[in-house]
């Protein structure tokens, strides 16, 4: 009944939600450059829970151990509230794995493709227990 | 039934009061569609384009797909679409552009019809006017159409949205809307134009309780050498509403653009 149309829903948009760009209100090419992707690892320091991105902040230490903030472009809050995400979804010092694209001006920026938190993919359509 | 943690967005998860709904409490989305008290089909609903479940790819849609918000042609045949020299000019710099002069991209209005294809509709009818509200991705806004009579203005204003009015058609709602700024984006990836000389039909017609069909026809001689149609399905989103958004943190997005100088796009030539 409502779990299986959750989990139909929710099946559906995680192709839609890999291809992070396309969700963009703008053009992903005029901030990111589709050359550089990045992978990075931290603990979350910040979220920023507003339209028409959020945005993640996470500490990342290189290998000398030396730690940069990166910030981390998300897709529309709205959209994330509708599949069942909140601004709570991670708390700061939460680690995560995330992986995407860098900004074109070589800035510690970076469009968020897929975040990855114990395990689990956030911030995407394979939520679990949530209503779409 | 609604979760605790829907309380971040008050009405994102409250059941549409006076649905139909089938015994196990979901909406019954073949249910026929409702009437106004006059007698005619009640297009009141939240809207989505997109189609997110299985029951609305039915009508061979991809679930999840978003397509005319891209390219409104996207389905019609090449000789369908065909451009005056002076939308191919424009047409062909924007796609190479990869879209990046987009207003949409700023957060200004999407346009009409593509302010459809970007988010949830909710109608809203009433004896004068049918009142479309839209939560699009970067803002909110809405269109005034109406039904009180009126003629389509001479308009010395024009307007991202145009200006509307619509009657029915027996079971159909027919929208027309003119007096469009000259220069607008009738989709994003490929970027077709229009100039001020657009009108547009949007034919409503409400299948069922969960489905309306939509057809949209594009008149622009200055952009288009004749008008061009597409057909569509809106779907319910029943027990959600629309939600608030806002341009608020777009300066973020800015800090990082790297965009190179757009190259002016010419007013459309008069009509001779």
């Amino acid at each position: 009944m409502k779990a299986k149309l959750a989990l139909v829903a929710v099946a559906a948009v995680v192709s839609l939600l890999a291809t992070g760009p396309v969700f963009a209100h703008h053009s992903f090419s005029a901030e990111f450059d589709a050359k550089q992707p990045v992978k990075l690892i931290g603990a979350l320091t910040k979220i920023e829970w507003v339209n028409p991105h959020g945005w993640l902040y996470i500490d990342v230490k290189d290998e000398t151990g030396k730690v940069a903030n990166w910030a981390l472009e998300l897709g529309p809050p709205n959209q994330l509230l509708r599949l069942g995400w909140t601004r709570n979804s991670l708390k700061p010092g939460d680690v995560i794995t995330v992986e995407g694209t860098r900004a074109k001006d070589g800035s510690n920026v970076a469009n968020a493709r897929s975040i990855m938190f114990n395990g689990k993919r956030m911030f995407a359509g394979s939520s679990q227990g949530v209503r779409p | 039934m609604v979760l605790a943690g829907s309380a971040a967005a008050q009405w994102l998860n409250y059941p549409t009061p006076g649905i139909p709904r089938l015994p196990d409490g979901r909406p019954n989305l073949t249910a026929p569609a409702p009437k106004t008290s006059d007698g005619k089909p009640d297009l009141s609903g939240l809207w989505n384009e997109t189609c997110y479940t299985d029951d609305c790819a039915q009508g061979g849609r991809r679930v999840g797909a978003i397509v005319w918000y891209f390219d409104l042609a996207e389905g019609l045949q090449a000789s369908d679409v065909q451009m005056t020299p002076w939308a191919a000019a424009i047409q062909a710099q924007r796609e190479s552009r990869d879209h990046v002069d987009d207003p949409a991209g700023r957060c200004l209005l999407h346009g009409v019809p593509r302010i459809n294809f970007r988010g949830n509709l909710k109608i809203i009818p009433t004896p004068q006017v049918t009142v479309f509200l839209y939560e699009t991705i970067s803002y909110l806004t809405f269109r005034q159409v109406f039904t009180d009579g009126r003629p389509l203005p001479d308009v010395t204003e024009p307007a991202w949205m145009g200006y509307s009015i619509g009657s029915w058609d027996g079971d159909t709602f027919v929208v027309e809307t003119t007096g469009f700024k000259d220069g607008g984006w009738l989709d994003t990836r490929k970027g077709h134009p229009h100039s001020d000389a657009l009108r547009v039909t949007e034919r409503f017609r409400r299948r069922d309780f969960g489905h309306m069909e939509l057809t949209i026809t594009i008149d622009d001689p200055k952009a288009y050498l004749k008008p061009w149609t597409v057909k569509t399905v809106l779907n319910l989103m029943p027990d959600t509403e629309l939600l608030e958004m806002s341009c608020e943190n777009h300066e973020k997005t800015l800090e990082h653009r790297l965009l190179p100088p757009a190259p002016p796009e010419p007013p459309s030539p008069r009509l001779p």
